[in-house]
């Protein structure tokens, strides 16, 4: 079939054909009212205003909120903010959700992972979507915890990468920190596309038990539930988000991103999306259906005996790592 | 004839180009031509963001990377 309209754009310098659409009108309206749209769903088929965007991310946050069923009665909230616009979305959605309830309390807590160049920029704007809202934030170092920075563990030379260092003391900080300020939960910014990510990476390497590890978990001792009330919510959409609400985020990514296979995943499944919309969610609701079929298992959680902290084996995952820099290092 | 500011923002660094667009294309096309996935970035024309089957008109265009990519 011949192409109804020859394009060019000048300054790209590509020569193409553009389609003709007669169906395609020049200015698009919202599906719920006569306001401009902001957005195209793909996923969904529908247009969406800037009123009615937020609206429906609130509600998705909310539908999984519910499903948690911690927020019944009195609840205090650690949420983990980066500073870059997942977790600062979060808090401002959260503090839209619970602000007016004077059982609810919010705590904002951020990670200084001795990251130089990237951390203390992001760190900055994580204070800066706290001090708007006027959540009282708290910030906590690996430096100060373990005596160790993300940058000295990335110059080590490690086949592993800096990543699954980073993480594991990363996660065991904020589990720490959260149970010393008795929060009843910590909530995180991770979004559909860090989901469906993760479960694709457990996937493609076979990893069935991390895959597990993913499900919302029954009390632990000494664990503080974890919660991720925008697992529903697009990527994309949380920055549309975040630039419609002008939350101050940092842009920057983490100097060591590249060497993870996460990013490579991220892209497979951006391509995938693009050309067949719905996959981040069918990605997500197949690994809930698993989850059904699976009954809950036990988990056997022991006092680590270097560092008390809850443990799987006898020595924490955290313990164990630094174990291993340490010894390297006395070589 | 379609004549725009294009910006495009992304980790840190920015480029700006002036562009002209003969024929009807949407902002999705746009990106296509650019060879930016749609899934990664809002595109805000005038300050205002759009919907990516909307159709490219005369006006200042940011295109702001909110999903880093490889």
């Amino acid at each position: 079939m011949e192409p109804a309209v020859t394009g060019r754009i000048r300054g790209a310098g590509i020569r193409y054909y553009i389609p003709s659409d007669p169906g395609i009108g020049s200015m698009i309206f919202c599906d719920r009212c006569p306001g401009r749209a902001v957005i195209f769903q793909k996923y969904s088929g529908r247009h969406l205003c800037s009123r009615h965007f937020q609206e429906d991310v609130h509600r998705k946050a909310r539908e999984v909120l519910r499903s948690y069923r911690i927020f019944g009665g009195p609840c205090r909230i650690a949420v983990a903010v980066s500073g870059g616009k997942d977790s600062s979305s979060l808090l401002v959605i959260l503090h839209h959700l619970f602000g007016h309830r004077e059982d609810v309390e919010l705590l904002a807590v951020s990670i200084d992972e001795g990251i130089d160049g990237y951390r203390p920029k992001t760190l900055a704007a994580a204070a800066a979507v706290a001090g708007d809202l006027g959540v009282e934030h708290i910030i906590v170092s690996l430096q100060d915890e373990f005596g160790v920075t993300t940058d000295q563990l990335a110059s080590g030379g490690r086949p592993q990468g800096p990543c699954s260092f980073c993480g594991v003391l990363r996660k065991g900080l904020l589990n720490k920190t959260a149970r010393s300020l008795s929060a009843d939960a910590v909530a995180t910014g991770h979004n559909l596309d860090d989901e469906a990510q993760t479960v694709m990476l457990n996937y493609l390497k076979g990893d069935v038990d991390r895959l597990y590890r993913l499900r919302p978990k029954r009390a632990i001792a000494g664990m503080v539930p974890r919660i991720k009330p925008l697992r529903r919510v697009p990527e994309k959409e949380m920055g549309l988000y975040a630039i419609l609400r002008a939350i101050p985020f940092e842009t920057a990514a983490c100097p060591y991103i590249s060497r993870a296979m996460r990013q490579e995943v991220k892209d497979l499944l951006n391509d995938l999306e693009a050309k067949h919309p719905g996959t981040k969610y069918s990605i997500m609701r197949g690994f809930d259906k698993i989850n059904e079929l699976q009954p809950p298992r036990s988990y056997e959680v022991v006092a680590c005996t270097r560092c008390s902290e809850p443990s799987s084996d006898g020595v924490c995952a955290s313990c164990r790592l630094l174990e291993q820099v340490r010894g390297e290092e006395s070589l | 004839m379609t004549a725009l500011m294009v910006t495009i923002l992304a980790e840190g660094f920015e480029v700006e180009r002036p562009m002209e667009l003969s024929g009807a294309l949407t902002y999705e096309g746009l990106f296509e031509v650019l060879e930016i996935n749609p899934e990664t970035v809002v595109a805000l024309r005038n300050g205002h963001p759009v919907p990516a089957d909307e159709l490219v008109e005369d006006g200042d265009l940011k295109i702001i990377r909110v999903v880093s990519s490889g």
